[in-house]
């Protein structure tokens, strides 16, 4: 735009009233909190002013469905788990804890506040997780962090203070968390998909009776991994696994959440396993990753052996083959139930 | 460092809050300063390359003023170094990848490079601006300056630094050298012409991005959808491209110094001619004065004129790019030039229409731009061959309607861009509608909505600005 000229009487008040009403304007403005998706930096351990309700909803349903086992995880384990097959196939009634887009502090919460404060003891607690997402807190989600929390969480406050995070992560957290309290209406961010304001635009008439959500799905699908041209390196998990000897993996657990989550499951009483998703293959053959991932996780699965829990690579493993996948690494809706029979087998074979 | 980070908003407060207090020295000090830090932010060692071009020119231009029976021999000199560093940092790769291919295609012996050059940041920009700095003393429009900390402001001004606008010395320079001030109103612009530089690129442009770089992975996009793709990249690129134009003049606005006018709403052109002199104008202007002028223009009329034409939209295409694809892009403007000039001279001004027909004139050029934005966009020369034969009926119905809306995405995503076109348009067509204060304060309002929606429509992930990599 360009900027704008003209005759001026009063020079001083042309420039600072408008420069007033631009830059004041959005420190004023509140979002409704019910509404908005909390946003808070990783590593201050405390709720903040806004936060979306401790939700005791899920503790409650497994107080009262009571079932033998429970399954945490993200999107990559309901695209996997269906919980009718899995009481089919195992005899045990399943429920899931799954939201998308959650990460290892967000499945921490979930145990020890629905979980281990519930008054039922399921049998097994199953924790779906890619790589090494266990040991990785910042891929954590603030707002599904928060929704879990109801009080100031130590296990959160507790890594805050350690020497984890490099002089960068602190600062680029400090001033989020500055910018996130000088600005209320960042909670907003991302309320408002464009894409909603092309559904209104367009019309019930354009879906054809369809939800504007279940077009989108389709569309996307358009755009499957399947369909893209593989121009770019193929995918190979671990590359950013910066984890060389065990000093390095001590490290990485002890700036994680994963130490707390098995005290959390040792002092409930639950047992634990621990499964780690086999990504997208490739054609033939179990996907690639990189040495240090392997190396990564054969010390998880001693530090996790040690701590009394369980885990399970289903990497080559597993028989999922890449016409069971869908987008990325999760499974094709119309397989999820097959997969939960197959991984159900696996499980039995395992262990 | 990134005009789109906290980093820059914290330096630049920084700078900012230190530069007002200081005498005219000592904030050309304090530039210079800011400027190293801001160009070796990433990888110190850019800015080894920035002092070389700059003393360079700064030793060859003082040395074609004192030494005028070598004069030749100091542009020369300059040239080399700086068309040097272009050559080994931009297109060493390009050149050594095409000749192991012409060794495989002609039965001999070939290779596999097994490294790559790292192209520094805003090389492509300033080796320009201190390439016009040198020629313009040879050509005895421009003394050569002695003083050596105004000159490195010039060539290293950080606002402008890493991608233009392309600023020549005589229009730059001069600001260096005198006292600046800054008063309220000049505050006032600066400020909101950042706003909406940052709007365009974090809101318009990034949102864009994410379409853009789906459509154009699909091993098999259908007709309607690639080309909903091209035009999300069209809108994409100009945001962008335009955004960081904003940001820069606003930044140094607020530090007292002009920068030039880089875009003037580019899709509102009815010829070729005109795009140009609307889309990137410096480097046009740049292209213009350095290298059609002095190889005769259009001065020199028939074959040798078009052939001109031709010569410099194909090295403007390269300097975008080490690829065939920008090369095919600027031979495609140079096309278009040329049939645009023999329409003109064929066709009579009343039966082109006159003024009358100028939307159909925009909306054409509208079109032969965003195939421009197809070669441009897709650097696999094969793929384009693959685009240009798509059939517009082989599509499913889902397809179509995804088409269908993803481009009401695009539209929507990029209608802030449309409404500041037709602002312009009146503006240019009615040049006082309106009071100052109404104009003012519809201003405001648009910049509050702007900065509103930076903070709650900012795509989640920051795209690097396209015109870096150039």
């Amino acid at each position: 735009m360009t900027t704008t000229t003209g005759q001026t009487r009063s020079p001083r008040l042309r420039a600072w009233v408008p420069l007033l009403v631009v830059f004041v304007l959005p420190f004023l403005l509140r979002p409704d909190d019910g509404l908005a998706p909390p946003q808070a930096s990783w590593g201050d351990g405390h709720k903040p002013a806004g936060a979306a309700p401790f939700d005791p909803a899920p503790g409650l349903t497994l107080a009262r469905d009571r079932p033998v086992d429970v399954f945490i995880g993200n999107s990559m384990l309901y695209t996997r788990i269906d919980p009718a097959t899995w009481e089919r196939e195992v005899g045990a009634r399943a429920q899931l804890l799954a939201i998308s887009n959650t990460f290892a502090p967000h499945w921490y919460l979930q145990l020890k506040n629905h979980v281990a404060a519930s008054a039922h003891r399921p049998r097994t607690v199953f924790v779906f997780f890619q790589d090494q997402q266990l040991t990785e807190v910042s891929l954590a989600s603030p707002a599904a962090r928060y929704a879990l929390s109801h009080e100031v969480e130590p296990a959160f406050a507790a890594l805050a203070h350690r020497p984890c995070h490099s002089l960068r992560q602190r600062f680029d957290a400090t001033v989020e968390r500055v910018v996130g309290a000088a600005l209320p209406l960042t909670r907003r961010r991302g309320a408002y998909p464009l894409a909603h304001v092309v559904d209104a635009w367009l019309g019930p008439g354009f879906f054809d009776g369809q939800e504007p959500f279940a077009f989108r799905q389709q569309t996307n699908a358009l755009f499957d991994l399947a369909n893209l041209r593989h121009l770019v390196v193929p995918f190979e998990a671990g590359r950013e696994v910066a984890v060389e000897d065990p000093a390095d993996f001590d490290r990485l657990v002890g700036c994680s959440l994963l130490p707390a989550m098995l005290d959390v499951a040792d002092q409930a009483g639950l047992s634990l396993v621990f499964v780690r998703i086999q990504n997208r293959p490739r054609a033939h053959q179990p996907p690639a990753q990189t040495d240090n991932l392997t190396r990564y996780l054969g010390w998880l699965s001693t530090f996790v052996t040690a701590r009394g829990a369980r885990l399970i690579d289903l990497r080559g493993v597993i028989d999922a083959p890449l016409s069971m996948y869908s987008y990325g690494s999760h499974i094709d809706e119309d397989s999820t139930a097959e997969y939960t029979r197959r991984f159900a087998q696996t499980w039995r074979k395992v262990f | 460092m990134a005009f789109q980070s906290f980093d820059f908003l914290i330096f630049f407060a920084l700078v900012w809050a230190l530069y007002w207090r200081l005498p005219r020295r000592g904030q050309n000090a304090l530039l210079l300063g800011a400027s190293v830090v801001f160009y070796g932010w990433v990888h110190p060692w850019f800015v080894l390359l920035l002092a070389t071009s700059a003393l360079t020119d700064f030793v060859c231009a003082q040395r074609i003023e004192d030494d005028p029976v070598h004069r030749r021999r100091w542009l020369g000199l300059s040239l080399v170094v700086n068309l040097g560093m272009l050559g080994v940092f931009k297109y060493f790769g390009f050149f050594v990848d095409n000749v192991a291919v012409l060794l495989e295609a002609a039965g001999l012996p070939s290779f596999t490079r097994t490294f790559s050059v790292v192209l520094p940041v805003g090389i492509s920009f300033y080796t320009f601006q201190t390439i016009s700095y040198t020629v313009d003393v040879y050509r005895q429009t421009l003394r050569a300056r002695r003083d050596l900390l105004d000159y490195a402001v010039y060539v290293s001004f950080f606002p402008q630094l890493v991608a233009g606008p392309i600023e020549r010395a005589d229009r730059l320079l001069p600001q260096i050298e005198r006292d600046r001030r800054l008063s309220p109103e000049q505050a006032r612009d600066g400020l909101f012409l950042m706003v909406w530089g940052f709007f365009k690129k974090l809101v318009v442009a990034d949102n864009l991005a994410v379409t853009v770089e789906k459509v154009f992975l699909l091993e098999a996009p259908t007709f309607s959808i690639l080309w909903v793709g091209v035009f999300a990249f069209g809108m994409q690129i100009y945001a962008d491209f335009s955004g960081y134009t904003d940001i820069a003049r606003g930044a140094a606005r607020l530090l007292g110094i002009d920068l030039v006018e880089n875009f003037r709403h580019p899709y509102l052109s009815r010829s070729p001619a005109e795009f140009w002199r609307r889309w990137h104008i410096t480097l046009s202007e740049w292209f213009r004065d350095y290298v059609y002028i002095p190889l005769g223009g259009s001065r020199v009329g028939g074959a040798r004129s078009f052939a001109n034409v031709i010569v410099v939209f194909g090295l403007s295409g390269l300097w975008h790019g080490a690829s065939w694809n920008f090369l095919l892009w600027g031979l495609y403007w140079a096309a278009l030039l040329l049939l645009h000039r023999a329409w003109v001279r064929v066709v009579p001004d009343t039966l082109r229409g006159g003024g009358a027909l100028w939307p159909l004139q925009v909306g054409v050029m509208f079109v032969l731009a965003h195939v421009g934005w197809l070669l441009f966009r897709q650097t696999d020369v094969g793929m384009i061959g693959t685009y240009l034969t798509l059939s517009p009926t082989s599509q499913t119905p889902l397809e179509g309607r995804a088409a269908l809306y993803l481009l009401g995405l695009v539209a929507v995503t990029a209608s802030p861009l449309a409404v500041d076109s037709v602002r312009a348009a009146v503006d240019e067509r009615w040049p006082r509608w309106g009071s100052p204060d109404l104009r003012l304060a519809l201003h405001t309002v648009a910049m509050a909505a702007c900065l509103l929606g930076i903070i709650v429509l900012a795509a989640p992930s920051r795209v690097a600005f396209i015109y870096f990599q150039f």
